[in-house]
């Protein structure tokens, strides 16, 4: 029996866009409604009934909205729609979360692929600070940034923070853009033209413009690992690393992290060297890894 | 997937863009001017109310009619993902040509148009008698800073990428109803 998407005759790219507009959407009418309920319940909402901003106060709040809006949006309503693509048996491997050969070592590669990037990404993250944007744009960044500042800085639990800000957006996140959306694009284009698109639309939705090129990037790399590996949870667990190292980061080393200037300073040029020689020569053992112990992942 | 007959549908995307892009800037412009003309009342259905409504409608038609057209034209089946592409780009074609022209002429013919609304509005707010002080500002303030982003080439070119999204999948599901009302149906064996 084909799927829906065959059926129609319904483009695999057009199906990930509207998807892709439909969870954005979702999310936020979601992750607000529970927030503004949860604030409610605790008789707090009049407090910013007359002024949003006032919602940063309440961490709790936006946490459990942000979590409830990424896993019921994002991962199961991804899950859901995925019956239009594949058919119920299928979904498992549709989703990359069969079982691979050799996973603990193609694991082991992608952990140090994620930790040696970071010099070339926080090099990218400057590059990005260097071209011209438009006021509006680093007005909504540095906002954004006061509010991961001002969550990351309170007193909510360290487990609790990478519960919220490394484990669901590292499962969520993962199961919409190298779940879905690249399956679906998959379905009509070249596995590279699929991977680029996928990877830059993960780094434009996170609405970051000052940080748009480091995420595209990780995005492609990431992207590229789901369909090298044809795993998803390898990918998840370097999405849960990439977020996690930064949580704890901030939780141990606070007034270097979020101090301005650390985002506006160069790593040190023997770090960015010694990471741009590890990247491809990491890319060349797990590629050499996965050849003998995996093949490429086919098509659901 | 097995292969489905393609039918052509460019020139007939192009041509219901291109009518009904025209069509709603005309419609639009003309809404506006009469607004304009008449005297801030304090009314709260005025002739700008209607300009949203008779752009969504056109916006809509333009996938529909788009499919009607190619589905008569062939007599092929046709098939929803079919239907969802060819409403994609009568929604994109339909966007670009009444975006030209709202950019050309806020630009280039009446660059105080912007401006004029903007006064306009603002006393017609002024002029409602039963609405409190604090949430008349509010409203004021709100319609003075969207009028501030709009008369920026910037603010009208963001204004249209999210219109142009808004049209195109509106024109998905209005191409996809296209293809369930006047496509012929493909035999069962």
């Amino acid at each position: 029996m084909t799927d829906w998407l065959t059926r129609n005759a319904f483009p695999g790219w057009l199906a990930a866009i509207l998807w892709l507009i439909a969870a954005f959407l979702g999310f936020q009418v979601l992750a607000a409604m529970v927030a503004i309920g949860i604030l409610m319940a605790d008789g707090r909402f009049a407090d910013v009934a007359t002024d949003l901003s006032r919602l940063i106060q309440y961490p709790g709040a936006l946490f459990a909205g942000n979590s409830t809006g990424q896993i019921l949006v994002m991962a199961l309503g991804s899950w859901w729609v995925a019956r239009l693509a594949t058919d119920t048996n299928n979904r498992v491997s549709f989703f990359r979360l069969a079982p691979v050969p050799g996973f603990g070592k193609t694991a082991l590669y992608a952990v140090l692929l994620t930790i040696a990037v970071q010099p070339l990404i926080q090099l990218l993250g400057w590059v990005n600070l260097q071209l011209p944007l438009p006021a509006a744009w680093i007005e909504l960044d540095r906002a954004q940034m006061a509010m991961i500042e001002r969550l990351l800085k309170g007193d909510v639990w360290l487990i609790l923070l990478l519960f919220h800000v490394a484990v669901v957006p590292g499962v969520c996140e993962e199961v919409m853009f190298r779940g879905f959306i690249l399956r679906a694009f998959e379905r009509d284009m070249a596995p590279w033209a699929a991977i680029v698109l996928t990877g830059t639309l993960f780094g434009l939705y996170h609405l970051r413009m000052t940080q748009v090129l480091p995420l595209v990037v990780l995005g492609i790399l990431i992207t590229w690992l789901a369909w090298r590996t044809g795993s998803l949870p390898v990918v998840i667990l370097v999405h849960f690393l990439n977020n996690g190292i930064s949580v704890i980061a901030a939780r141990l080393f606070p007034d270097v992290v979020f101090d301005p200037a650390f985002s506006e300073t160069l790593p040190p040029s023997w770090l960015i060297a010694l990471s741009a020689i590890a990247v491809p020569v990491i890319l060349l053992y797990l590629n050499r890894h996965l050849h003998d112990a995996a093949p490429r992942s086919e098509p659901a | 997937m097995e292969p489905v007959e393609k039918p052509s549908y460019m020139n007939d995307a192009v041509r219901y863009g291109a009518l009904f892009g025209i069509a709603a800037s005309v419609l639009s412009l003309a809404l506006t001017y009469l607004y304009l003309g008449s005297e801030p009342d304090g009314a709260m259905f005025t002739p700008m109310s209607m300009v949203g409504i008779v752009v969504c409608l056109l916006g809509a038609m333009t996938g529909l009619l788009t499919v009607r057209t190619v589905a008569k034209t062939t007599g092929l089946p046709m098939k929803a993902g079919q239907g969802a592409v060819i409403g994609l780009v009568a929604g994109a074609l339909f966007t670009v040509f009444s975006g030209v022209i709202s950019v050309v002429w806020t630009q280039l013919v009446d660059p105080s148009l912007t401006d004029r609304m903007m006064e306009h509005m603002i006393a017609n707010f002024e002029a409602m008698a039963n609405l409190p002080a604090e949430s008349k500002e509010q409203m004021i303030d709100a319609v003075a800073a969207e009028f501030e982003k709009q008369k920026t080439f910037m603010g009208q070119l963001a204004a249209l990428g999210l219109n142009g999204l808004f049209n195109v999948v509106l024109n998905v599901f209005t191409g996809m109803i296209g293809v369930a009302v006047f496509a012929k149906k493909e035999e069962v064996l």
